[in-house]
């Protein structure tokens, strides 16, 4: 492989440069993140943007402060833990209906807005950041202790659906982990089989986190096993979060993950993380019907595209509720999960969207109009 | 399989490192010619039979050129044979179902009653690139212009050569195929030269284009209503991200090229610095304007024939040139669009060098302001142009050229992500002082600290870039 010898030095004092310079514009944009930590809208924002790729570990660690006990709204999300429903409508007052919600904020807002726009609904939401089909599931079987309500929705994320075996939201958002837990289920035999997570409360979590114990290697270890986004390199917390050039990369190698788990406009077929899950999420969803006719609920099961996700579920799941009669909200129907304005900037649908996602569903819960 | 993908990384490196350890041209033709079919069935292995089925009727079409023993009249049977071959093909595969439409709908339109025929065909990925690379080589024999006469795993890479494959640059036989059959080694300048090239094409393509791509989205595939401004904005935008795109694309091409030893033809030379529509077309996909200027324009008798087939030439060859980008009649609007500022352009020709020389008459400060209204007011037209190119339907064109002209309140455009927000300014000073050094690489004669600084900055923005959400390049369409 004959070389130009008259360049290499030339060569290796460039290389020598470039890698200088990034070690300048590492320390420096770490600076500027420190310093922009304190300050409030843009510098803020550029902060947060600079953390955005810590490892998940990492990003815990500063959460929740050095002795393990900062409050934060994030970690006390979607805690599986009926203690805490307690605190929630068990039902609804004179001449209103309840409806009862479990899934994620997309399907509260929406259930939200329909409330707004109804007058006589009320609503009762267990709901967990980006939660997937198995955390629904679990939250409707395991909310047992109330009277009926009138309607029950459970929102399908289209996002979360390859990842519904996580048991875990510390890595369905990298950006921001959510650590609350879920059972994973497999289908075994033709039948749900359930395994419970190691901790189901907040108190848990922080005490497993902090000692690093049995509990928290066992979840570390499911969630690599399991979630195709996760890995070492995104979890584990060590030197290299001090470093913005690596946490960068980080964030990029995180995209590139969850960006296959994402079905091609033009393709033909589902990504593979995706069609696992199926079966699995069918399954749930059987069992959520025969539970709700058993409760005497109307179920509704509610469809949302994330932005993005084309028609994933019209092509996979809608069908598949028609047949079996389960009432469906088709986010496809009034949504193009393609236009961009119908997402404001953190990924949620807009105003408008959720308007017309609230009118499908008040059009499937004749009795609450 | 997208350049900007951790696929195609793998891919690269692996098909490097063996690459330069066979030493032989001919094995690493071979090795290459697996690569690229390996590549292009990444798409659609059925693609491959198409590819494979131009390869050889092209070559032996050529082949038969090449013979001294035919008549000039069996030399021209040849060529025209190849001709309609190919341009069946292209029209089969890319043009059939946007004609048969077309034509039902006219008939429908005036009271003649016809059923839709509909091919179900797929677009086979860069048929238009490789069908045109295939007529300059039958055209080059037939012309006896040809500097070598390759043998078919020659001609086979030169078809299918996987960095220009599926979006150019379109190579000229005499440009690749030479380099094709000759020892090639690896230098540290072609190293470093194709390095920085393919990380000035990442951060086009992962940090503009990608970055830019939802805003632009957000106007043009909206049922929405939009706003002047927000037509205004999407349509820079979209001037942006189809220049970070194509010549991203390009840029990656040429890089990667340049590290297994062979130079591709540049593709683009600043085209957004240009002052009217004829630069434009020099500077803007070079590799595709050339070629219709060759195998187009000149046949159809060029500026040879007085100002009124002139004209005709221009238009003509402006306007299939736009039915080549995609079949749809808002390619055929831009092209008609560019064909007609050629057109006025050259009508105005003479008026034009008289205020540029007024203007130079006041002496640099006056000439300095003639080039900036130039090159101020050919942007916006060819921004216009994009809005042509990018509009889904011509009623989309109607209501965003009124909301142009007339200022009407909308939603707004989704601000772009940060390294779409920086990528723009760095990419676009290196391009100027690119355009100033009239060199595509002037860091090569910076200071290595300038360099490393140019360098870094690069590389920080492909990283910020990738974590944004990825497309497919536009021109993998064509």
């Amino acid at each position: 492989m004959p070389m130009r010898q008259a360049t290499f030095t030339g060569f290796m004092r460039s290389a020598l440069f470039f890698v200088g310079w990034l070690v300048v514009l590492d320390a420096g944009l770490n600076q500027l993140g420190t310093y922009a930590q304190g300050k409030g809208g843009g510098m803020l924002q550029l902060a947060r943007y600079l953390e955005y790729g810590r490892s998940t570990e990492g990003k815990l660690v500063r959460t929740l402060g050095p002795n393990g006990d900062q409050p934060d709204a994030v970690v006390s999300a979607g805690w599986l833990d009926p203690r805490q429903w307690q605190l929630l409508r068990r039902e609804a007052d004179a001449g209103h209906q309840l409806v009862a919600v479990y899934g994620q904020s997309f399907a509260i807002n929406m259930v939200t807005e329909a409330v707004r726009i109804s007058g006589n609904l009320q609503m009762r939401a267990v709901g967990a950041p980006a939660a997937p089909l198995s955390y629904a599931y679990a939250a409707y079987m395991q909310d047992k202790d109330r009277p009926a309500a009138g309607t029950v929705v459970i929102g399908v994320l289209a996002s979360s659906l390859a990842r519904s075996s996580s048991m875990s939201g510390l890595a369905l958002s990298f950006e921001g982990a959510a650590p609350y837990t879920f059972p994973s289920y497999q289908l075994v035999d033709g039948a749900l089989k359930e395994t419970p997570p190691p901790f189901t409360t907040e108190s848990d979590f922080r005490n497993a986190f902090r000692l690093r114990d049995e509990r928290w290697q066992q979840l570390v270890q499911h969630l690599k096993e399991r979630d195709p986004a996760v890995s070492d390199f995104s979890f584990d917390e060590n030197f290299l979060d001090h470093s913005v050039l690596i946490r960068l990369a980080r964030r990029s190698w995180v995209a590139s993950q969850v960006s296959q788990l994402k079905p091609d406009v033009h393709a033909t077929e589902l990504p593979v993380g995706l069609t696992s899950e199926l079966p699995v999420a069918k399954a749930q969803l059987l069992a959520l019907s025969l539970e709700s006719r058993r409760r005497g609920e109307k179920l509704v099961v509610a469809l949302l595209q994330d932005q993005g996700y084309a028609e994933a579920l019209t092509t996979t799941l809608a069908p598949f509720l028609k047949e079996h009669g389960i009432t469906v909200v088709d986010s496809s129907d009034y949504v193009d999960s393609n236009d961009a304005r119908n997402f404001l900037r953190d990924g949620h649908y807009s105003h408008e969207a959720n308007r017309r996602l609230a009118q499908a569903l008040l059009e499937r819960t004749p009795k609450a109009r | 399989m997208n350049f900007a993908s951790l696929q195609f990384l793998f891919f690269f490196l692996a098909v490097f490192g063996v690459y330069w350890c066979l030493r032989k041209s001919t094995w690493q033709n071979y090795f290459l010619i697996a690569c690229s079919y390996y590549f292009y069935a990444c798409w659609d292995v059925r693609f491959l039979a198409l590819i494979v089925l131009v390869t050889v009727v092209s070559h032996s079409a050529a082949n038969r050129l090449f013979r001294g023993d035919l008549t000039t009249a069996q030399r021209a049977f040849v060529l025209k044979a190849f001709l309609i071959f190919s341009l069946v093909l292209l029209g089969v595969f890319k043009y059939f179902n946007f004609f048969a439409d077309s034509m039902v709908s006219l008939l429908n339109g005036v009271g003649l009653e016809q059923r839709r025929i509909h091919l179900d065909i797929l677009l086979p990925a860069a048929i238009s690139f490789y069908i045109f690379e295939s007529i300059s080589h039958v055209v080059g024999a037939y012309k006896r212009e040809l500097k070598i006469q390759p043998t078919l795993l020659e001609y086979s890479l030169f078809i299918a050569f996987f960095p220009k494959l599926v979006a150019g640059p379109i190579e000229r036989p005499n440009v690749l195929q030479p380099q094709l059959r000759a020892e090639r080694t690896l230098t540290l300048d072609k190293l470093t030269r194709g390095a920085f090239l393919v990380l000035l094409g990442l951060v086009k393509k992962v940090a503009i284009a990608d970055g830019l791509a939802p805003s632009v989205s957000a106007v043009f595939d909206s049922s929405a209503p939009a706003g002047s401004m927000d037509v205004a904005l999407a349509t820079l935008a979209f001037a942006l991200q189809i220049y970070g795109d194509f010549s991203g694309y390009s840029d990656i091409a040429r890089g990667v090229a340049l590290m297994l030893g062979i130079e591709l033809s540049g593709n683009f030379r600043f085209p957004y610095f240009s002052k009217n529509p004829s630069e434009f077309w020099r500077r803007w996909h070079i590799s595709l304007s050339t070629w219709l200027r060759d195998y187009l324009y000149v046949p159809l008798g060029g500026n040879r024939n007085g100002s009124v087939l002139t004209y005709r030439n221009l238009f003509l060859t402006m306007l299939i040139g736009g039915l080549w980008h995609g079949a749809a009649w808002t390619y055929v609007a831009w092209g008609a669009y560019q064909g007609a500022l050629l057109c006025i352009h050259r009508v105005l020709r003479p008026v034009l060098d008289g205020t540029r020389k007024a203007f130079g008459a006041m002496g640099a400060p006056g000439a300095m302001a003639y080039s900036g209204i130039s090159l101020l007011t050919f942007f916006l037209l060819t921004c216009y142009g994009w809005l042509l190119f990018r509009a889904v339907s011509f009623e989309q064109v109607a209501s965003f050229t009124y909301l142009l002209a007339v200022p009407t309140a909308g939603l707004g455009v989704p601000m772009p992500p940060l390294s779409a927000l920086l990528g723009v300014p760095v990419v676009l000073l290196f391009d100027a002082l690119a355009y100033r050094a009239d060199s595509d690489q002037p860091q090569l004669r910076w200071h290595p600290m300038l360099a490393g600084l140019l360098h870094a900055l690069l590389f920080v923005l492909v990283l910020m870039g990738l974590a944004n959400s990825r497309a497919a390049f536009i021109y993998f369409q064509f």
